[in-house]
């Protein structure tokens, strides 16, 4: 749709520029773009690339515990990085993490094929319903995600037993557990976005495809992955790279659930955890720009594996 | 303890020292001859303006009658108050060192001074002040380099707090002054055995990582040492001891491990009687007075119990003034204003946190009349030692628990982990020189 509009933009400009006459075009359109996109640009400039470039400088330095007196020691930070036991099971961990939020997708994607079921009523309240949590602020909804899992006296623990489960295990403080139960907190955060944007996807897919299947005896279960799921694929695509991302940058749940102090703290420790604890509480702010740089490098090599790899399973219309 | 009266006595000499050099330096001395030293650098019409900065709400008022006493002594110095939580009291003051923005006059605590004066972001102390008035491991506390770089503005010891009433119903007898930890255990131990039934423990208390409350009292009271003339001391046998204790007492169920009292606070499961003994500084006492579910008066605190010897951990915040002031005389004199013995003394009366001052602790004692609140005073004027600092506290205060967590809950072994934590230690103490 976004590559509909923008061919009508350039088509009316064309077209104006048509009737000044051939080649004139262009250099009388010339300085207008560039006066009204060059604000924006230079705020890009200023808020978006200037810290990362910053950042890619701090990485290279070492200073005092307030950025004074930062003197070159160029790849030191990156090698004491990459010698250290720290950053390994930081990697692990986010990459736990992001595999089991990646897991939200296909129950967000069974929500939304239930929600927009024909002839279902409520959608609308359903809808609401799924998104209402994407709402609520995080950090708030966490301290209650706590309770939840509480070994002693937790929602959770509470139905287990009342299963016959007798010692049910702390799940926040137990190491193993706690990434898991962070991990359900990220999958419970997704879902009302998630199955937003699945379900407008849903809605753009021509009822007659359903309908020309069953006449030729397909299940509901084959109409669902030979119709749905290839055609909702741009929308699992963009949810994947949005989650990867969003997983890479594990920190405020663990903030909130895990704390400082907790055993289970060392094996939840996040890429970005590992960043905060360099920078803001170890006082050494080279390295904690070198594990930024980690990160950021992380994301785009996965992102482009992910865009190389749309081409075999991505359909858009 | 000897030690810290070592160095607080350099200190001081360093200071006279450079008292001397200052008044050579021709500063006048006329006038005010007993009056606090920056009195002579501003009068009564000198004009400024100052931020001042501190993160608990529940200190606000003191703060603010003792502003108003200041501005009777210099009614053309404003002086404008930043509250900031604790949280993100040190991220937002680290931005604002960074940016040459810091507040004139700020509050200070252990893990923080060094890190803040050996980096200049403080102004030394080199007014008058009377140190001796003030606990000397405190005052040893913010002195860096032989330079004070903040007053003591209250303290703070560690006591356990007990449940008269679970004492009771367990018919254990109560712990008396002088108790030993053999005597702690098999109280703990006879408590917890009575109550597993109910979820109740003998003592639950902050094992997972807060040395401050638990294992830095038990390592010193076994006569071994946190951190000396930059050496870890947790690799020292007897500080190997008092952190075996914990694993001990852990192991047989006398007190909650780490998983246990991370999951619910201690301070919770005191308050809800799910806990008979709790380890905790004299800070807790106004959250026992608010939320505990029982009577008040069920509830004492006395000293914990000893080993070789008797030792608490003293910690406490100080009054400190900002290198990067525009008015650094009037700065000065806020400091030693907000610090002095008329301020403290509001601060005692208003019972929210020890004041430091000698002489005025009675009117926070008089606060909670029902507990032996004494303890607290008695332990940091007669055994008390200073909080383990280095120059980058957090770097390796932070790793304790890492380290000491699944030693405490007997998953690995408390010496290896001791002397694993303490080579992580001394290698960050090592590149901090």
């Amino acid at each position: 749709m976004a590559a509909t509009s923008i061919t009508a933009a350039s088509a009316g400009g064309g077209g104006r520029a048509h009737r000044e006459g051939p080649g004139r075009g262009p250099s009388r359109v010339g300085a207008w773009p560039v006066l009204f996109i060059g604000p924006l640009m230079l705020g890009v400039a200023v808020f978006y690339y200037w810290p990362i470039i910053t950042n890619l400088i701090v990485s290279t330095q070492r200073s005092n515990a307030f950025g004074g007196n930062p003197t070159f020691v160029g790849a030191e930070n990156y090698t004491d990085l990459l010698t250290s036991a720290d950053l390994p099971s930081a990697i692990r961990n986010t990459l736990i993490y992001t595999v089991l939020v990646l897991l939200g997708i296909p129950l967000s994607l069974a929500i939304a094929a239930m929600i927009e079921l024909p002839g279902l009523r409520l959608k609308g309240l359903y809808r609401s319903m799924y998104f209402m949590p994407y709402l609520a602020m995080p950090m708030a909804v966490a301290q209650v995600w706590k309770i939840v899992f509480n070994g002693d006296f937790g929602l959770l623990n509470q139905l287990l037993k009342s299963f016959g489960i007798d010692s049910p295990p702390y799940w926040l403080v137990t190491p193993g557990w706690a990434l898991l139960a962070v991990a359900v907190f990220g999958v419970w955060a997704s879902i009302g976005f998630n199955v937003i944007i699945l379900s407008s996807g849903l809605k753009a897919i021509p009822r007659e495809l359903y309908e020309a299947a069953s006449i030729d005896g397909a299940s509901g279960w084959r109409q669902f992955l030979s119709i749905t799921v290839p055609l909702l694929s741009p929308q699992i695509f963009f949810l994947t790279i949005m989650t990867t991302i969003g997983g890479f940058q594990l920190f405020d749940a663990l903030y909130a659930m895990i704390g400082r102090g907790n055993p289970a703290e060392p094996h939840t420790r996040s890429l970005v955890a590992l960043f905060y604890r360099q920078a803001f509480q170890n006082s050494a702010q080279g390295q904690g720009a070198a594990v930024a740089v980690v990160i950021l490098l992380f994301v785009a090599v996965v992102t482009l594996v992910q865009f190389v790899g749309q081409k075999k399973w991505v359909h858009y219309v | 303890m000897s030690l810290n009266r070592r160095h607080f006595l350099t200190g001081t000499a360093m200071i006279a020292v450079a008292a001397t050099l200052a008044a050579c330096g021709g500063g006048s001395s006329s006038g005010s001859g007993s009056g606090t030293g920056t009195d002579e650098m501003i009068t009564a019409d000198t004009e400024a303006e100052l931020t001042l900065a501190y993160w608990d709400k529940n200190q606000t008022p003191t703060v603010e009658a003792n502003i108003a006493s200041f501005k009777e002594k210099y009614p053309n110095i404003t002086v404008t108050t930043n509250l900031t939580v604790y949280n993100d009291y040190w991220t937002k003051l680290r931005t604002q060192a960074e940016g040459n923005t810091m507040p004139d006059v700020l509050w200070m605590n252990g893990p923080n001074i060094q890190l803040y004066a050996s980096n200049g972001m403080l102004a030394p102390v080199d007014g008058e002040v009377p140190w001796d008035s003030y606990p000397a491991s405190l005052v040893d506390l913010y002195t860096y380099d032989g330079t004070h770089y903040g007053i003591p503005k209250d303290y703070d010891t560690i006591g356990v707090f007990y449940n008269k009433k679970i004492f009771e119903a367990a018919g254990v007898e109560l712990p008396t002054a002088g108790w030993t930890w053999e005597d702690f255990h098999a109280k703990a131990k006879a408590i917890s055995d009575w109550g597993k039934d109910q979820g109740i423990w003998g003592c639950a208390t902050t094992v997972n990582g807060d040395g401050q409350g638990t294992y830095y009292n038990t390592m010193l009271q076994a006569g071994g040492f946190i951190i000396k003339d930059g050496k870890s001391g947790f690799d020292d046998p007897k500080s190997i001891e008092g952190l075996t204790c914990w694993a001990e007492w852990i192991a047989d169920g006398s007190v909650a491990p780490p998983t246990v009292v991370t999951d619910t606070k201690p301070l919770d499961m005191f308050n809800n009687g799910k806990s008979a003994m709790f380890w905790a500084g004299d800070w807790t006492c106004p959250e026992i007075v608010e939320s505990f579910s029982g009577e008040v008066t069920d509830v004492d605190v006395i000293d914990m119990p000893s080993k070789a010897k008797q030792a608490t951990v003293i910690h406490g915040l100080a009054w400190t003034t900002s290198s990067q002031s525009k008015n650094p005389a009037a700065a000065k004199a806020l400091a030693i204003h907000m610090a002095s013995q008329a301020s403290q003394e509001v601060e005692g009366k208003n019972g929210t946190a020890i004041p430091a001052f000698t002489g005025t602790q009675q009117p926070w004692i008089d606060a909670y009349p029902d507990w032996s609140c004494q303890i607290f005073v008695d332990a940091a004027e007669k055994y008390s030692v200073a909080y383990p600092v280095s120059k980058n506290t957090s770097v390796w205060a932070d790793k304790e628990a890492d380290y000491l967590n699944p030693a405490f809950a007997g998953e690995t072994d408390v010496t290896t982990a001791a002397t694993e934590l303490a080579a992580f230690m001394n290698e960050a103490l090592a590149e901090e020189a």
